[in-house]
């Protein structure tokens, strides 16, 4: 069965607003989705990505290296899913109803086979 | 930082666990940092929060959310002492609060620990936040901001104001805490003044969640659920003993007792229904018979606020079988008490009630006729309202009707109008009733 990977991307500042009770409705809601996942038997596994990072390029030949994942972006990426699925189909699915995306955009992308 | 990550965790996040937390949190993060720095104690508090927000759905609740939080708060908190200029005269005393129950003490910490946002912490910064010298608003708001969690939108919805409003006055109310220069520690001898402000705060959030209003946000009905968790919290802490105070427990009481009556207050469809028509089955009992026990710890003592009275109405009302079962004359004897206390006219027009049922409905008129000129009552629907019912109890359905019109072009609030609208369909189709 294909694998794929769903890539949570978080709005930056989507947090900072939200009410105590917003953010534990979203908790929950998270926890009872991600339940669900590992019930289906779709869940292979899953990792948090810290908010600091390192961001390297090379313009003109010298390496050069900046802090942080979201120089010029809105968006970064806060963590992943690893899932089994039938098809892209499928994966929309099991996606649909993660309450991670009130706080930004969930990518999915199909692991290729080597 | 390991969390278990169960099946079922989604139980530990009990009901309104980051609401109260942020309260506990920033309790303790204004002993930490001084009340003139409570800004800073929310922005930690609420930093704290997002932390879980962004970790718990990968990692799992913790087995203990309460020490998670003061762990990544207490942490949080001490990197800015390290690194804010603004402590250098009392880091060291600071870094020693927070320091108590250090971080290193991981996942075996007690919810509980003494260092970490107790009850006593939760009801110092209650006495900040319903400080004598803020306005009652801004108390009522601050309250609800800090001790309770709320956010500025939710607070809007609760009080019916504008955000932008709810805003400057969270910014003023701050403003004038740190121009006071206000202690955490209230000293001893301001204590019963300063008692009764926190007393009456309370008060107001639970009337303002019990009366009906249009929109009728859940976060309104919530508010008396928060008043009464305040209250008990009050109760409870032992550091000054308020449990001994005698107006505490009739507060309280007050809260349960009018509390118990709410799951009976509206039919399904939402409409409001008389005390008379209620299916006291559906009264809370557990409620009542906690709200009379504190009504018994009331009485000890000599004073009687009028809390206790109220209390004491809200009590005869709840242990009598049936509307008709009711002890209005001793309904009555609390609502002369009450009047001397309290003279206002809303007092008045329940008094009124009171009579119409211990003397009758003409008596009842007689005694609303007294009060009706008073400016806050002339508009005020329930006086129409309640007129227009004890003129029809005298059959007198053409006077009932046009005070039902007069009720209705005083309030907007959708319920309340339904109930009107349907009170004087009923006295036009009454039997000689004013149909025309």
């Amino acid at each position: 069965m294909p694998k794929y990977m769903f890539l949570m991307h978080e709005r930056l500042g989507a947090n900072d607003e939200l009410s105590p009770d917003e953010m534990q409705e979203i908790v929950a809601k998270h926890r009872e989705w991600a339940r669900r996942l590992k019930e289906s038997g779709a869940y292979m596994a899953n990792d948090l990505l810290a908010k600091d990072g390192r961001t390297l390029r090379r313009p003109e030949k010298q390496l050069q290296v900046s802090d942080g994942p979201y120089i010029e972006s809105k968006e970064i990426i806060v963590g992943y899913y690893l899932v089994e699925a039938l098809d892209y189909e499928h994966a929309v699915q099991l996606a649909g109803e993660c309450p991670a995306i009130c706080l930004g955009t969930l990518e999915i992308r199909e692991i290729l086979a080597k | 930082m390991t969390a278990n990550s169960s099946e079922n965790d989604v139980e530990r996040l009990v009901d309104h666990l980051f609401r109260h937390e942020a309260g506990r949190l920033i309790a303790f993060l204004t002993r930490a940092f001084g009340t003139e720095n409570l800004d800073l104690a929310e922005d930690v508090a609420q930093d704290a929060l997002i932390k879980a927000l962004e970790v718990w759905p990968y990692h799992g609740v913790p087995e203990n959310p309460t020490a998670w939080l003061a762990r990544v708060a207490k942490n949080r908190a001490l990197n800015i002492l390290n690194r804010e200029r603004v402590f250098t005269s009392k880091s060291k005393q600071l870094t020693d609060v927070l320091a108590l129950d250090h971080p290193s003490s991981d996942e075996t910490d007690k919810p509980n620990s003494d260092a970490f946002g107790d009850v006593d912490d939760v009801v110092r910064l209650m006495f900040v936040a319903c400080h004598p010298s803020l306005s009652v608003e801004s108390r009522v708001a601050l309250t609800l901001k800090t001790v309770a969690g709320f956010s500025v939108g939710q607070i809007s919805s609760a009080l019916l104001a504008q955000p932008t409003a709810v805003a400057q006055r969270l910014v003023r109310a701050k403003k004038q805490i740190r121009e006071l220069g206000l202690s955490f520690e209230a000293p001893l001898s301001e204590l019963p003044a300063r008692l009764d402000s926190v007393l009456h705060v309370i008060y107001l959030l639970f009337n303002e969640g019990y009366s009906a209003h249009e929109g009728s946000d859940p976060i309104r009905g919530e508010l008396c659920e928060e008043a009464t968790r305040l209250a008990n919290l009050i109760c409870t802490s032992d550091r000054w003993d308020f449990g001994r105070q005698p107006r505490v427990h009739a507060l309280l009481a007050l809260m349960l007792l009018q509390s118990a009556r709410l799951p009976a207050r509206t039919d399904q469809g939402g409409d409001l229904l008389l005390l008379e028509r209620q299916d006291r089955s559906l009264w809370n009992r557990t409620r009542i018979s906690d709200g009379l026990r504190h009504l018994d710890q009331s009485a000890k003592g000599a004073e009687v606020t009028a809390y206790h009275l109220e209390a004491g109405i809200a009590a005869c009302h709840a242990i009598a079988a049936s509307y008709d079962e009711t002890d209005w004359s001793h309904i009555l004897e609390l609502y002369d008490q009450l009047i001397a206390i309290n003279p206002s006219p809303v007092v008045a027009l329940n008094r009124a009630i009171a009579i119409s049922r211990v003397q009758g409905a003409e008596a009842g008129i007689k005694a609303l006729e007294a009060v009706q000129a008073h400016p806050a009552l002339q508009r005020y629907y329930l006086l129409w309202a309640t007129l227009a019912k004890l003129h029809a109890e005298m059959g007198n359905f053409a006077l009932a009707e046009s005070d039902y019109r007069m009720a209705l072009t005083c309030t907007s609030s959708a319920p309340e109008r339904r109930f009107l609208d349907s009170s004087r369909a009923s006295v036009v189709a009454a039997p000689g009733g004013s149909r025309r």
